[in-house]
């Protein structure tokens, strides 16, 4: 069975080994179009023991850790535990996590998170759909029909229904396809497209899109960051990645009903000058 | 009366968008807005000035009397030390969220 696996989101490649046989097979299924080839910056040795029992704070919200001392990572978690410390200059990291997948998926989400922050990227709470190429990107918080969008865009490839990576590479912009999905529950195509279009989900009776500005567009697209904390020199870069996009595309708010005619009405204003 | 100089919690990244705050909290990531009063004393307590100096610009800066103009700055700092978003000897304040 397979114990070494190097997985890719948003062109960044990170490699586990001595993955648990059982942990492995999972991991294979997962992540299938995800796993690379490609030179690993950084490499996690891959533990399932070792972990404290699962538990959750009193209010039963889960609770996530992450902290930079000294240069090191470390990242943990309590309600289904995992425990990793990483660095970054050194390329190399340990990883304890709980032997199922939704575990290490939850790690992985967390490591992207970070590793994005300092490439001017981010991970966005949002549906991606690429549409003849060009990547269209709907973000919004839980229940703002991120899912609903996916399914009603038949036939366009999927970047996920849950978390898209959006990254700045060569002055241009990029909407990433991502393993880490919601409702849809499979993963997205793992394609990068340029970033053509990028709105908030409102549910609607009418469809309409409005451009917003740059100052609502930025407060709302950082509510929407998948971000975790743990230091100001990564805030920094989400903040600024976070301002340099609502400055350089138009961001929209999109008030959609349940069928597809909010596509034409994303058609007509990607032709009207604004 | 403070005569100490008062400073940001240095682990509070921020940014200042169309005269507002946006304040990021190192411990969790969430981000915090002020309003246009908070935001100017948020970017002034940079530890060069005491509250008398951040009460003198918000009096200018606002056009309000000093009365509330204190009244509010006070309240505003009185908030940021309980959430430990002021560099004092507690540190910033320890939350968890997800």
């Amino acid at each position: 069975m397979k114990s070494d696996f190097r997985i890719g989101v948003g062109g960044i490649v990170c490699r586990f080994v001595d993955v648990p046989p059982a942990l492995g097979e999972a991991l294979a299924r997962r992540y299938g179009p995800f796993l690379s080839s490609g030179r690993a910056i950084v490499s996690f040795k891959v533990r399932t023991d070792g972990l404290s029992e699962p538990r959750r704070n009193s209010d039963g919200s889960p609770v996530v850790e992450v902290e930079r001392r000294a240069g090191r990572w470390a990242v943990r978690r309590l309600d289904n535990p995992l425990e990793a410390e990483f660095d970054l200059h050194r390329r190399s990291g340990v990883l304890k996590v709980s032997a199922n997948e939704y575990s290490f998926d939850s790690f992985l989400r967390i490591l992207y998170s970070i590793l994005l922050a300092s490439r001017q990227g981010f991970l966005l709470h949002s549906a991606g759909l690429s549409r003849r190429g060009r990547g269209y990107v709907f973000f919004g918080p839980s229940e703002s029909g991120k899912t609903t969008v996916v399914r009603l865009s038949a036939g366009m490839p999927v970047l996920s229904d849950e978390l898209v990576a959006l990254r700045r590479r060569g002055g241009e912009w990029f909407a990433y396809g991502t393993p880490f999905w919601g409702e849809f529950a499979r993963p997205g195509r793992n394609v990068g497209t340029r970033l053509a279009w990028l709105g908030t989900l409102h549910k609607a009776a009418a469809v309409g899109v409005e451009r917003m500005t740059e100052t609502e567009a930025f407060r709302t697209l950082l509510g929407c960051v998948f971000y975790f904390g743990g230091s100001p020199e990564l805030s920094e870069g989400i903040l600024k990645t976070c301002s340099r996009l609502t400055r350089e595309m138009r961001v929209h708010r999109l008030h959609f009903r349940l069928d597809p005619s909010f596509w034409p009405a994303i058609s007509g204003r990607e032709r009207k000058p604004e | 009366m403070t005569a100490h100089p008062i400073r940001r919690h240095p682990q509070y990244a921020y940014r200042e968008v169309a005269g507002e705050a946006i304040i990021v909290s190192p411990k969790d990531g969430t981000f915090l807005v002020l309003n246009p009063v908070g935001s100017l004393i948020w970017s002034l307590a940079d530890g060069s000035r005491d509250l008398e100096a951040l009460i003198d610009a918000v009096v200018k800066a606002f056009d309000v009397d000093r009365i509330r103009a204190e009244a509010d700055t006070r309240t505003f700092l009185d908030d940021l030390r309980r959430k430990g978003m002021l560099d004092e000897p507690s540190g910033p304040a320890r939350r968890t969220k997800k």
